[in-house]
């Protein structure tokens, strides 16, 4: 137990790089990159590596103004590396328009021979719904105030 | 043999280095630990840095949060920020290389 009087030392310096690589290492795991320790993950996770970048991203957003150059270079090429690797990691996704099928546009057909033939249905026809963005299982990201991310804990 | 990591909470770490920057500038301004410790020489960039630090994880990951917890850090944070202004008025943001040049050259 420390006498009440004692001094802390605190850099918030060191504190600051520490959660930095912190937040790198926990993308590198959760990216299966290899762990120089030769550490791996049971269950890697893009949504936790996404996570990790983000925050390690934010941080350099905030500070790498107030950083010297031999810190800050290093640390921004790992990161880029490292969002460049989740990218690659991403599932393909197609680029060619999505259209409705054809079949979902008869009912729209039907309506307006309808109309051109003086029968015009009591009750409208609707639009088909637009056809949903793709889903890539794993990296969508949460919706705002999901907590999806964040739960809470014992409160 | 690799060694396996069952899990890595991502979310628990980012929630703990808030925490982090938060204690971290309540000492630089002066404030007692639980124990009764006190910051050896509190230092304005220091505590700058932490309220950089805590903000920076805050805003851009605040709109992931649930509200209790998101709630709880911008309060800690406001009042931190304020208490800041109050007792540094005249505090500038520090210059490019200050604070983060020192590790670098020990290194």
């Amino acid at each position: 137990m420390p006498e009440p009087t004692s001094r802390l030392e605190l850099s918030v310096s060191d504190l600051t790089l520490s959660i930095l690589e912190g937040f790198l290492a926990a993308a590198e795991l959760h990216l299966g990159e290899e762990n120089p320790n030769g550490v791996e993950l049971a269950r890697p996770e893009p949504m936790q590596a996404w996570l990790a970048l983000k925050s390690a991203g934010a941080l350099m957003d905030q500070l790498s103004t107030v950083m010297s150059e031999d810190v800050r270079v290093p640390l921004n090429a790992r990161l880029t590396y490292l969002f460049e690797r989740f990218e690659e990691l991403l599932p393909p996704v197609s680029r060619e328009p999505k259209l409705p099928p054809v079949a979902s546009l008869s009912a729209i057909v039907d309506e307006a021979l309808n109309e051109l033939k003086g029968n015009s249905p009591t009750k409208p026809v609707s639009a088909p719904a637009p056809a949903a963005a793709p889903v890539i299982p794993g990296t969508g990201l949460p919706k705002r105030g999901s907590g999806l991310l964040f739960p809470p804990r014992g409160r | 043999m690799a060694e396996i990591l069952p899990e890595l909470k991502v979310d628990q770490l980012v929630a703990d280095a808030i925490n982090a920057f938060l204690s971290a500038a309540a000492l630089h301004l002066g404030e007692p630990t639980p124990e009764g410790r006190r910051v050896a020489e509190p230092s304005v960039s220091e505590t700058w840095l932490a309220l950089m630090g805590a903000s920076a994880l805050v805003g851009e990951l605040a709109e992931h949060m649930a509200a209790p917890m998101r709630r709880y850090f911008e309060q800690a944070l406001d009042a931190l920020l304020i208490r800041f202004a109050e007792r540094f008025p005249e505090a500038e943001v520090p210059a490019p290389g200050l604070l983060l040049a020192k590790l670098s050259r020990e290194s």
